[in-house]
């Protein structure tokens, strides 16, 4: 008998319970209840969306040694670049797909929206500026010029290079094609498609008289083609610019995320570390 | 669109002119060159017994090889095996002939290939030379059936020459996306580019309908289909 009443006092109690949570969840509406989630702010059409959603990053980048270039050997992808795109989507917890370009199309690229970042080595310049927009920047970079060893002599300093017996040979879309006939305005100018690399090949078969680009890249080709490579007072880069990722132009929740970024990973030295390790590396 | 037009094809016309006279000077020597190197590999294929089979692997080499492929090794590996060419418009001038001169060969060769021998059989029985009956017999028919192919080659040549911008020979694509990479803005560049190109090729090709139906009217043979 007692044993009877303990169960049916038991029951009544959870349909109670259920009644009244029944009753309680009724009493919210829908609307107070999406109104109860937190608003991020976020644009749904930022990248930063897209992150939040944990979807793929897309990075852009065009070939460029120390920064984000393909090791020749293991076909692998290094760089300091490339290790810090590595680390910015360990933070976020995001996959990555890598999607190599040539400079001279990286812009249009990003603007299609083939990819979510250009991650490679982007020089300010305001061309670029007007079409893309830069972040933090990451680093800053000068220039240095190489000739072949067979000129060496002739140019001890980048002021012998202002004049209309040099041509210099620069990459088709690298920042160089903008710059350099503004500092060298006697000298003549070529620009060769395709990667870096292949802008040096004039210089090596004398058909243009030096190759420009930025100081670490140099240093970089100088040490692997040691054998016709000299460069032109190298303790002395000049033209010295912010190097740094690109995204697209009207994007300002990604754009003050990767700024908030870049100035963390400043910061904490880590974009000094990488530099030091792969320059170390190349000397 | 117009805006960017106006801002940043119309200043730089004069950039495109130059191009398209570099383009036109390319294209001119590549192809009188591509004839003779064609006709010659033609001719040693068809009556030279002893090299025939070097003239055949010689086409079959520029038939079988990309453009892009042969422009590089013509620029980068030539100078160091031959010591030529010593300039980048000589080294696109030499890739573009070289490619058009296997498919200029093998036009020629089916030209001539395709005459009935009964026309050459005709001439040495009214007594003419071997020179008379190629000058009045063999080349006005050979012609005429051949000149749409060499056409059309001339405008491949035209349309390939856009490649000679990658080894930095200032033509019209070269000057174009120096612009483009001045300014970053290709739609109004490429497309006015894209129409640069079409007038010419559709220059050429109204050019050689002109001429050949002359030349018919002249040798009073029937319409090449």
């Amino acid at each position: 008998m007692v044993g009877s009443l303990d169960s049916d006092k038991r029951r009544f109690l959870a349909g109670a319970a259920a009644i009244g949570a029944g009753v309680a969840a009724a009493s919210v509406r829908p609307r107070d209840a999406a109104a109860q989630l937190l608003d991020t702010g976020i644009d749904p059409k930022s990248v930063l969306a897209k992150v939040k959603k944990g979807e793929t990053l897309q990075v852009g980048y065009a070939q460029t040694p120390v920064w984000f270039y393909k090791d020749a050997k293991t076909g692998e992808l290094r760089g300091i670049y490339k290790d810090l795109a590595d680390m910015l989507a360990k933070d976020l917890e995001m996959q990555v797909n890598y999607v190599e370009v040539t400079f001279a199309n990286a812009t249009i690229g990003l603007r299609k929206g083939d990819f979510d970042l250009f991650g490679s080595s982007a020089v300010y310049t305001i061309p670029r500026a007007l079409v893309c927009n830069y972040i933090g920047p990451l680093w800053s970079k000068g220039s240095l010029a190489i000739v072949h060893k067979d000129d060496a002599a002739k140019f001890k300093t980048i002021a012998d290079l202002d004049s209309p017996d040099v041509t210099f040979s620069v990459n088709a879309g690298a920042s160089e094609e903008q710059r350099m006939p503004l500092l060298f305005p006697k000298a003549k100018f070529i620009a060769v498609a395709g990667q870096q690399a292949m802008a040096a090949e004039p210089v090596r078969t004398r058909r243009a008289t030096v190759y420009v680009t930025g100081d670490s890249d140099a240093i970089a080709l100088a040490k692997r083609n040691a054998d016709w490579a000299h460069i032109v007072d190298e303790k002395h880069p000049f033209d010295k610019r912010p190097n740094t990722w690109m995204i697209r132009h009207g994007d300002e929740p990604w754009k003050n995320f990767l700024d908030m970024w870049s100035t963390y990973v400043r910061v904490n030295g880590e974009v000094q570390r990488l530099y030091d390790e792969y320059i170390a590396k190349l000397t | 669109m117009l805006d960017n037009f106006n801002r940043y094809v119309l200043p730089n016309i004069h950039l495109l002119a130059r191009g398209v006279s570099i383009t036109a000077y390319i294209c001119s020597f590549a192809f009188l060159l591509a004839l003779a190197l064609g006709m010659i590999a033609c001719l040693i294929r068809l009556y030279v017994p002893f090299v025939r089979i070097v003239a055949i692997g010689y086409i079959e080499f520029c038939r079988a090889t990309p453009i892009l492929v042969q422009l590089l090794w013509v620029n980068y590996v030539w100078p160091e095996l031959f010591g030529f060419p010593r300039t980048v418009t000589s080294a696109g001038i030499a890739a573009l002939a070289l490619q058009s001169s296997g498919y200029l060969a093998e036009t020629f060769r089916s030209g001539i290939e395709g005459l009935a021998k009964g026309q050459r059989e005709a001439g040495m029985a009214v007594g003419m030379s071997n020179f008379q009956i190629i000058r009045r017999i063999v080349l006005p028919q050979v012609a005429l059936v051949m000149a749409p192919s060499i056409v059309n080659q001339m405008t491949v040549v035209i349309k390939s020459s856009t490649l000679v911008s990658v080894i930095a020979v200032p033509d019209l694509m070269y000057e174009a996306l120096k612009i483009v990479n001045q300014w970053f803005e290709p739609i109004e560049i490429l497309t006015s580019t894209a129409l640069l190109y079409v007038a010419a090729i559709f220059a050429i090709s109204m050019a050689s309908k002109n001429v050949s139906d002359r030349f018919r009217e002249k040798f009073g043979l029937a319409a090449a289909s």
